[in-house]
């Protein structure tokens, strides 16, 4: 709490020392630039980013009515305008009294990639705030992506492990804290209030605008209860109507569609349809499986190919609303459905054959978002968000078999995944989710955010068929606060941000059935606990070329449901858990630099310190299949990472990453009380040394006016790593998961000024064994061919 | 027809009186050994096992040889030494002549391996063929010193029983397998056999004495024992025993653990436990010994050992002259503070004449106390008793006992730091 009180001494020390200094630099020769950015037909444009191109930390968002306002000192200045969907604007302005622009910006069929654009994406700004964060723009490559998994995979610092292909389970890790570490959001909402089912391998690429990717340090206003970082998927907000239709088919019977659009009726209501599907039957190959060989009488390596590994997921969502009314700038009330079913075909390694083992999830989601500019009064921006989901997922384990490569069974008197009677296992988890959050700006220069976000999860378990098994009814929920004051200083060079986070955790136990396993003897039915975060982060540029920037927060993470309560068949329960904290540190310099008009070379190098305690990890069990969430008390990563980007006119643009984690178990002691010899060791079963290089090249008016091709190669590397501890034992006989090299390539063709876009990807073009996991192969050299419509 | 249906009655009645009653048979066979040593031709090398975990979440197991434990002066390491077995398989592993027999962490098939010299071989695998198990939960017997069987409960609560296998060591092929028959379960209200149970193999009649509990879903404060002709796998019969609660093993059999045996007149014992009468949890238990005399087909009921308030049985191996050796976790008697990971283990040894309990002392203290009830800390060989702990104050080691002259010597350490888990005597011919 006196760090709490503390950081609120430095928030307002911090405040008024900056409005003096504001006042001050306010009192020198400031002239106003007020303007309007608006569409040829003379419609106001929101959220369009005005950027001083001689000073590129100072930016403005248009508000509702396009609006937006600068102090400048006299002088010769270059707006920068820019908005998704708009051709990008440039224009010089000389200030020398109070003046007024008027901005028109044309619309652009698609926006093109980000080396066309010479004015800042959302994305870019973000990357150069005061927090450490990857934003990607979605937009230019959503012709060729099918999965947003690979997209994220390919940013610095984050890692991605897949068990498999389409569908299958996957971990992903920023900075080395990896799984429930990380938290998911759709435009600031948990992304599972969608259900649980849907994630980043299936949500629909054609809604996506951007996605922000925070690092150890989490803004408040996501409401997030995260320990290593956080994800937000920005959904497009296009302003015109449109609709984005696209079809994929690529190996192993893989299907993709996508449909998204709006529609504006005479009447203001906004229609915003949205359908995704995804399938694959996923029967890769699997490279080097063992196989009994009777001649041989003894198991042999040899490739078969999956045979129960289908995945379905469907996903439909309708949002309905209106804009620019006088009670509210947003409002809108969706509802949305999704559907996952999934095969399962191996346990945690791949000798663990499965061949009828399912799993089964449904979800409902209703929703209402409201956004509101001066609201209650002057300058005071509301926006809330109200969710209300159905989740009810299935393990189905009914098949007394016991399955091997050739896809042979025997007959048994055991379930496939536990070894136990037949199950059913139902899980029923309604999600509660209120979000709101109110941001009020002092000036130009200083704003404060309050959120709060309330999620509550019901967890009803039963068996359909092992009528042995005990039903019960948990519930989890929680509050989060988050406060945050944020300042730009010195003509926007300097942007510091301070928060404060309260999570408050609410939990009701009703299984008390295997208490030796999941420890229900020992916490009470019904427990309310209080635990605080707060951080800061700091950002000052020296010039465009050199920027600095650091961030600190102390994070904690409330335990999940899944982690929590377990997941009844793959997932033991442990009701113990305590919440996650680290002590999370980014410090970086970042910058770019503009050769002529041809040559822009970016930069950015970050290192990172993670120290974190009651760090919760899932523990696989080897033994049966099993995992079980447990507090390993401490681990502290240590990283640096580093990207370098170039960009040759709007023709060619390489990028190189490089990641480096050091993860060190500091579990100075073992349970019994006396010191583990594994205090300070590099943690097993993580990778550590990754990267990324690639390199594409646009072709415009290839074969007509308005064409355009896109010819792009990516290389991603991985050095291989131990599954165990690498200090102790012989070397020559642990086991390891070896480098992967994957290469892949994307030619993408679109003409008719982007209505038609055609594209070709080749993953993993020399068909190596690639496994992210141990002894869980994933596919191999694999095509996908994808087509997509757009009409506005 | 009524009188054929009156004779086959009669004769049904016949064959149920001699299969179930459980009187003395007869048989002339006097070896009580179940597991006779071999008798090689070829040199053999005698070595110990020493198995340690290293880590407290992520936990590599780990296996070094080591020919001789009895140098004070020795600490082990595996620092980048030793085998690192975690991969494919699990410490609870059947051990015999130099060679480890497992279903490997992969549950699909019958391993046998070597570990030596820091490296795991697989020397022979068979793939399951009927009957399926579940990794390091079943149990085991020889039936002589190349047949090994092994017994589980089934799985299915809807249908629970007990199933089989009878395997070559050499080359781990299945001999026979199957389930047993006329074992009688409530499974209508929920009832279901122990996860592995525990299985003897009694040479001297050819029966396997097995135990389970047959239980619902919560503990059952009784346990059966089975007699099982091993020849044919017939039930002979099936006794409930109910002076205490549970053998003190019921889901991985003697796979880390030695719970029963027998001694030198063929008798067997078998360690059991019974919830305190003021135990916050079940796992709070007091310990006793329970006899089935040589040819009886069932508990002596004029026997019961370990005749004490307190003291939870953990591993009892016997060690000649009519004595056993007991790890015992009585956290009142160590003044740990309570029974989770605590210090609350020690070693006494139990005259099995007298029930006389008598604490293992060294230099006129008693052994440091250890930590680990899942663990196997006391080996017999030539003459002497191995015992390995765990303590608080001090690295962890060997202490060896002379049993002719009961003196106590300091054998090797382990370098702190490290978990142990097992001390396993290996007799390897040299080829």
């Amino acid at each position: 709490m006196k760090r709490i009180l503390l950081l609120f001494l430095l928030m307002s020390i911090s405040a008024t020392v900056s409005v003096t200094a504001s006042v001050a630099q306010t009192g020198r020769a400031k002239y106003s630039l007020n303007g309007i950015v608006q569409t040829e037909g003379g419609e106001a444009l929101q959220t369009a980013i005005v950027t001083i191109k001689e000073n590129n930390t100072l930016w403005k968002e248009t508000d509702r009515n396009g609006a937006f306002e600068f102090k400048l000192a006299k002088g010769t200045y270059t707006l920068v305008v820019s908005l998704t969907g708009y051709r990008t604007l440039e224009k010089k302005i000389r200030i020398d009294a109070d003046s007024r622009i008027n901005i028109i910006l044309a619309e652009q069929a698609e926006n093109l990639d980000a080396v066309t654009v010479v004015g800042k994406s959302k994305a870019q700004l973000l990357k150069e705030s005061a927090l450490s964060v990857n934003a990607l723009n979605i937009r230019p490559v959503i012709n060729s992506t099918h999965n947003i998994n690979a997209i994220v995979n390919k940013t610095t610092g984050v890692r991605v492990r897949e068990t498999g292909g389409v569908g299958s389970d996957f971990e992903l890790s920023i900075n080395g804290m990896s799984g429930n570490s990380v938290r998911y959001f759709i435009d600031g909402v948990p992304l599972s209030s969608k259900g649980s089912g849907v994630n980043l391998a299936n949500l629909p690429v054609n809604i996506i605008d951007r996605i922000e990717i925070y690092k150890g340090v989490v803004p408040a206003y996501l409401g997030a209860d995260a320990l290593g970082g956080a994800i937000n998927i920005v959904t497009k907000e296009d302003k015109s109507n449109y609709l984005d239709f696209s079809y994929g088919y690529g190996s192993f019977q893989t299907h993709k569609t996508d449909f998204n659009a709006r529609y504006v009726t005479k009447g203001g209501l906004i229609f915003k349809p949205t359908v995704g599907v995804n399938y694959s039957k996923n029967d890769y190959k699997m490279k080097s499986v063992e196989v009994w060989s009777e001649e041989e009488g003894n198991y042999v390596y040899q490739e078969r190919k999956r045979f129960h590994d289908d995945y379905f997921s469907v996903f439909g969502q309708l949002e309905v609303g209106v804009t620019n009314k006088k009670w509210s700038d947003a409002f809108f009330v969706s509802a949305s459905y999704s559907k996952v079913d999934k095969e399962l075909q191996t346990g945690s390694i791949q000798s663990i054959v499965y061949g009828e083992a399912e799993r089964k999830s449904d979800a409902g989601n209703i929703s209402a978002t409201y956004r509101k500019k001066d609201f209650i009064f002057d300058k005071l921006q509301f926006n809330a968000v109200a969710s209300y989901t159905w989740d009810h997922s299935r393990t189905i384990d009914t098949a007394f078999r016991k399955y091997d490569w050739n896809r042979n069974y025997i007959l048994t008197t055991r379930n496939e995944i536990t070894g136990d009677s037949k199950s059913i296992r139902h899980y029923k988890r309604p999600r509660a989710v209120v979000r709101a959050n109110a941001d009020y700006p002092i000036n130009g220069n200083h704003s404060f955010n309050l959120n709060y976000l309330f999620n509550r999860l019901g967890n009803e378990r039963y068996d359909q068929v092992d009528k042995s098994f005990t039903k019960t009814n948990d519930v989890l929920a929680n509050h989060i606060l988050g406060l945050s004051y944020n300042q730009i200083l010195f003509d926007g060079k300097m942007n510091n941000v301070f928060f404060v986070k309260d999570y408050i955790d609410y939990l009701v136990v009703r299984q008390r059935d295997e208490y030796w396993v999941s420890g229900s003897d020992k916490v009470d039915e019904k427990s309310v606990k209080v635990y605080w975060g707060y951080g800061a982060a700091l950002r000052y540029s020296l010039s465009e070329e050199i920027s600095f920037k650091a961030s600190y927060e102390h994070s904690v993470r409330l335990p999940l449901g899944n982690e929590l309560l377990g997941n009844g068949i793959t997932v033991l329960p442990n009701l113990t858990l305590k919440p996650e904290n680290s002590e999370n540190f980014n410090i970086g310099v970042f910058g770019s630099a503009r050769i002529s008009d041809k040559h822009l070379f970016n930069y950015e190098a970050d290192g990172f310190i993670r120290d974190a305690s009651d760090y919760i990890r899932a523990v696989l069990s080897e033994r049966d299949g099993l995992m079980q969430y447990e507090n390993v008390s401490s681990v502290k990563i240590k990283g640096i990472e580093g990207e370098l980007s170039y960009n040759y006119s709007d023709i060619l643009k390489f990028i190189l990453n490089c990641s480096y984690q050091d993860a060190r178990d500091m579990n100075k002691y073992k349970e019994d009380g006396k010191a583990s010899i594994t205090y300070k060791n590099k943690l097993p079963n993580r990778p550590w040394l990754f990267g990324n290089a690639e390199l594409d090249l646009y072709f415009r008016n290839v074969v007509g006016r308005g064409d355009r091709l896109r010819v792009g190669y990516h290389y991603q590397y991985m050095h291989w790593f131990y599954l165990t501890w690498e200090a102790y034992g012989s070397l020559d006989g642990k086991s390891k998961i070896p480098t992967q090299h994957q290469h892949n390539a994307v030619v993408s063709y679109s003409w008719k000024n982007e209505r038609y876009n055609l594209s070709l990807e080749c993953n993993n073009i020399f068909d190596k064994a690639l496994y992210d996991n141990f002894m869980l192969q994933k596919p191999g050299r694999s095509l996908f061919l994808k087509f997509r419509l757009f009409i506005n | 027809m009524k009188k054929f249906k009156f004779l086959l009655f009669a004769v049904m009645a016949m064959l149920t009186l001699v299969f179930s009653s459980c009187g003395k048979e007869d048989n002339p066979s006097l070896s009580p050994d179940p597991e006779p040593n071999p008798e090689p031709e070829n040199p053999v090398e005698k070595y110990f096992d020493l198995w340690v975990a290293a880590g407290t979440d992520e936990v590599s197991y780990l296996v070094k040889n080591v020919p001789d434990v009895s140098d004070p002066g020795l600490v082990i390491d595996y620092k980048n030494t030793g085998a690192d077995i975690t991969a494919k398989l699990d410490e609870e592993i059947i051990f015999k002549d130099g060679y480890y027999y497992e279903i490997p962490i992969s549950g699909d098939r019958f391993g046998k391996y070597r570990i030596y010299d820091g490296k795991l071989t697989t020397i022979a695998e068979r793939p399951f063929q009927n009957n399926t198990y579940k990794t390091y939960r079943y149990t085991h017997c020889w039936l002589d010193k190349n047949t090994l069987c092994i017994m589980a409960y089934n799985g299915n609560s809807q249908a629970p029983g007990i199933i089989w296998t009878k395997l070559n060591a050499t080359d781990m092929t299945i001999i026979a397998e199957g389930q047993l028959e006329g074992v009688e379960i409530d499974a209508e209200n929920g009832f279901y056999f122990s996860t592995s149970g525990i299985a003897k193999y009694r040479e001297s009649d050819g029966y396997i004495i097995y135990m389970t509990q047959k239980k619902s879903k919560f503990w059952s404060n009784d346990f059966n024992v089975i007699f099982i002709k091993a020849s044919d796998m017939s039930v002979k019969c099936d006794i409930k025993e109910t002076r205490v609660h549970t053998m003190a093993g019921t889901a991985y059999g003697e796979l880390l653990q030695d719970k029963t045996f027998w001694d030198d007149k063929g008798n067997l014992y078998v360690a059991c436990n019974t919830e305190r009468t003021d135990a916050s949890s079940y796992t709070e238990q007091v310990g006793n010994l329970l006899r089935i005399n040589k040819g009886e087909f069932e508990f002596d009921k004029n026997y019961m050992g370990h005749n004490y308030p307190a003291g939870k049985l953990v591993t009892s191996t016997y060690m000649g002259n009519n004595k056993a050796i007991l790890y015992i976790q009585d956290p009142v008697h160590t003044g740990a503070s309570g029974w989770g990971n605590n210090y609350n283990c020690y070693f006494a040894i139990l005259d099995l004449t007298t029930d006389q309990r008598t604490e293992i002392m060294y230099n006129g203290k008693p052994l440091p106390y250890s930590q680990g009830t899942f663990a196997q800390f006391a080996v017999v060989r030539d003459g002497k008793l191995y015992l390995a702990t765990n303590p608080e104050k001090e690295a962890p080691g060997i202490y060896i006992y002379d049993i002719a002259s009961g003196n106590v010597a300091k054998g090797l350490s382990i370098q702190e730091g490290y978990a142990f888990r097992r001390l396993v005597p290996m007799e390897r011919v040299v080829e």
